[in-house]
This record gives C-alpha cells, sequence and structure tokens, in this order.
C-alpha cells in the first residue's frame, strides 16, 4: 500500500505540475509498477478529457443558441425593412417592364406583322358605271394613293347606304384607314362591326388583334390571336402563334 | 470578482494556466465571447454547425493547454491567436472530413504512440457516448470531484470546498476510490 501509494503521489505531483517533467520522465524509466499506473492514469485523463469537452460543447451550444437569438431580436425589423424594400423595388421594376416592355413589343409586333392589303378595283359587272361603283373606286384610288383621309370620307358613309354593293369590302378597307390614320380606336370599331357572315370577317378578325396590338391592348389582343392561332384554318395562323410566342 | 468584459489577454492566459475556478470562469468567458465566430466559419468553410461547434470547443481546448505549457506568449493578441486556431482546425476537418475529437499535446512525447483503446474509440467515435456514460454511471461526487480534477485543475482543497466532503485529504482519498470505480466499469464495459 506504501508503495502504491507513493506511485500515485508522484502521479499527482505530476498532474498538478509539482515535478518537472524530467524527474518524473527519470522515475517512469526506473519504476514499472509508476509505469503501469501512469499509462491507466493516461485512459483515466482522456476520458475525463473528453468528458469535459463534451460539457463544454454542450456549454458552446446554448451560448451560440442565446447568440443566434439576439440576432433574430435584432434583425427582425431591419430584414422586414429590407424585403420589403427589394419587394417594393422588384414591384416597380416588374411594373415599369411589363407596361413598357408590352408597349414597345405591341408597337413592334404590329410594325413586323401588319401589311397593308392592295385595293380591290375590280368592278362589279352588274354596276359599273353606277355612281356607287364610281364611288367605290375612287375611294379605292384614294387608299392606293395613301390619301387615307380621303378614303375615309368616301367609304364611311358609303358603308351605311343601303344597297352599296361593297359594305362589307368597304368596311374592311375604312378599318385600315383609320388604322394607317393612327385611329385605331375606329378602327376596331369598325372591324366589330362587319357581319359574321363576312368572307372578309378572317382579315377582320386579324387587323382588329393588330389594331389592339398597336394600342398595347395586349389583354384584349391574346385571345383573339389564340383564337386565329387555333383555326388552322386561318389565312394568318402561322403568324398569329408567331406573335403569341412574343407576348 | 472580475466580470468577464474586463480580461486582458494576460489575464485570460494566466487563468487558464493557473486551473480551478479562475479556469473554468475564463473559459465561460471565452466561450460567450467568441462563439459568434461559429457561423461566421460555417459560412466560410462550407462545414455544419455542429461540426463547426465540435472544433470550436477543441479550439478553446488548445488554447487551455497552450496557456497551461506556457506556449502561448502574447507575441499576438490571444483573439486572433483563437480564430487562427479555429480557422486551421476547420480547413483541416473540411479538407479531411476527419479530426481528432481532442487536440491536446501529449504531456509526454516518448508514451505519446502507446495510444490506448479509449483514444482510439474516442477518436473514430466507436461508441464514445458509451464511454461518456461511464463518467454519468459513476453518480456524484465521483464525476465532479474526477472533472473538476483532472479537467478544470480545481486543488483538493477547492473541491472539497465544492463538494462538501471536508478537507483535501479525504478528498484525496474519494478521488482515489472514485478511479478505482472508474477503472472497473471501463474494463466491465
Amino acid at each position: 500500500m506504501n508503495s502504491n501509494s507513493k506511485v500515485h503521489d508522484l502521479i499527482d505531483q505530476y498532474h498538478q505540475g509539482e515535478i518537472s517533467r524530467e524527474d518524473f520522465r527519470q522515475h517512469l524509466e526506473s519504476d514499472a509498477e509508476l509505469r503501469r499506473e501512469f499509462e491507466l492514469y493516461q485512459e483515466d485523463m482522456t476520458l475525463i478529457r473528453a468528458a469535459g469537452k463534451a460539457a463544454l460543447m454542450k456549454k458552446a451550444g446554448e451560448a451560440l443558441a442565446q447568440h443566434e437569438q439576439k440576432r433574430l431580436k435584432i434583425f427582425p425589423i431591419k430584414r422586414v425593412l429590407q424585403v420589403a424594400a427589394a419587394f417594393l423595388i422588384l414591384a416597380a421594376a416588374w411594373y415599369f417592364f411589363s407596361k413598357t416592355g408590352a408597349q414597345r413589343s405591341g408597337e413592334e409586333l404590329f410594325a413586323t406583322y401588319f401589311e397593308l392589303p392592295a385595293p380591290v378595283n375590280e368592278r362589279d359587272g352588274s354596276a359599273s358605271n353606277s355612281p356607287q361603283e364610281l364611288l367605290w373606286q375612287s375611294a379605292m384610288a384614294a387608299y392606293s394613293n395613301k390619301d387615307f383621309a380621303k378614303a375615309i370620307e368616301l367609304l364611311a358613309p358609303a358603308v351605311e347606304q343601303p344597297g352599296f354593293p361593297y359594305t362589307e369590302r368597304g368596311k374592311l378597307f375604312l378599318g385600315l384607314s383609320y388604322l394607317m390614320k393612327n385611329e385605331s380606336g375606329q378602327a376596331i370599331a369598325v372591324f366589330e362591326n362587319m357581319s359574321k357572315e363576312s368572307s372578309y370577317q378572317q382579315d377582320a378578325a386579324w387587323y382588329r388583334a393588330l389594331a389592339l396590338l398597336k394600342m398595347n391592348n395586349v389583354a384584349e389582343a391574346r385571345p383573339m390571336l389564340e383564337q386565329i392561332a387555333s383555326d388552322q384554318r386561318h389565312f394568318k395562323h402561322g403568324e398569329a402563334q408567331e406573335i403569341l410566342k412574343s407576348l | 470578482m472580475k466580470t468577464s468584459s474586463c480580461w486582458t489577454d494576460e489575464q485570460i492566459i494566466a487563468a487558464l494556466s493557473e486551473g480551478g475556478n479562475s479556469r473554468e470562469r475564463v473559459t465561460s468567458h471565452l466561450i460567450d465571447t467568441y462563439v459568434h465566430l461559429v457561423p461566421v466559419m460555417v459560412k466560410k468553410t462550407g462545414l455544419v454547425k455542429e461540426a463547426a461547434l465540435d472544433v470550436f470547443t477543441d479550439a478553446i481546448l488548445d488554447l487551455m493547454e497552450q496557456a497551461k505549457q506556457g506556449i502561448f506568449r502574447g507575441e499576438s493578441k490571444l483573439s486572433t491567436y483563437l480564430y487562427k486556431i479555429f480557422y486551421f482546425k476547420c480547413v483541416d476537418l473540411s479538407r479531411k472530413n476527419t479530426t481528432k475529437p481532442l487536440s491536446y499535446p501529449s504531456d509526454l512525447p516518448e508514451l505519446a504512440d502507446q495510444a490506448s483503446d479509449i483514444q482510439k474509440k474516442i477518436e473514430t467515435g466507436e461508441d464514445f457516448t458509451g464511454l461518456l456514460n461511464l463518467l454519468d454511471q459513476l453518480g456524484e461526487p465521483c464525476r465532479q470531484i474526477l472533472l473538476d480534477w483532472g479537467f478544470w485543475g480545481y486543488s483538493m482543497a477547492d473541491i472539497a470546498e465544492r463538494t462538501g466532503l471536508g478537507g483535501s485529504v479525504q478528498v484525496k482519498d474519494r478521488k482515489y476510490k472514485c478511479l478505482q470505480r472508474l477503472r472497473k466499469l471501463r474494463k466491465s464495459s
């Protein structure tokens, strides 16, 4: 027991730094019992230090949680303001680009896809020299000369006349003339007023959709274009599909 | 009693090397003061929070050991020194994805090669919780006596006062008995 007690005292002295490492090493070299006991001591210490570290880690984890909570307490208002500011900027940007983007896009699309149809000059054999035929010829001549004001002046009353032989055709060119005079609203009204049975109904739908695009009224133009695009027999269904992809 | 905000680097190092209550208090101060580095390091090195927290604790323990051995001499600011230890350990871990849970420099280099089963188990993480439970199985006051003595470096007199176990002779005797019980538990585990 004495020897054992001496061994433990030596290890305690080493543990507390009361004996120099060199002295302790000399003891280790000369004492087999001390060496055995010291190995056990090292194992004890490994375990104790690991337990100490586990306790420290728990404490560090709690300190970190507190730190994170403090940050959360400090940051909400700042963060909410940041998020609100970012949202407002994005919303403003979206509004700006959606408006201006559609405007540009609508005008560009109109410019890309609008083609002014050639005037229809063929005479109706039954009224070749009638005043209505002459009026039609004059209107088409004005239209051909890009005198759209004159064409409107002639066509607007003509299409309202009972028995006018070119009512539907007249309405189409009247609408186109309005469109060329940048009176898109008038043009749309005329196209809408065309008979559903008219052989110019496809033209009316197409130019009405383009007139709406020119006015940046994408919301109304889109369903009309979708209708045209879905109609395989429509003479502009391919173009309508292209426009829809661009919108 | 010194408040945590007025520790100078020299006082911290002195307290760490001194052991006992000073070491325990200053360690708490270091944890509270520098734990904010954990999320910083998570962001910087991509480690998960738990791993970074483990490395942070290792860095504190390294600093404690270096102060004890007089390795840290205050040539650089303690905060910088701790940050460097923590950073390099994190980088090591993120590169290797392995680390030693305990990185105490060996007290006696010539015995360092004789890595015990316990050390191996701790290093590999094998049954680590089971080993830690051994200390819990000892119950109080053994657990506190061994931690106070082995980890925090309290003197026998201080432990006697903390545990109310009479004098330092009684505590020394109790500590010896606790160690014997721990060894038995280790053997049978």
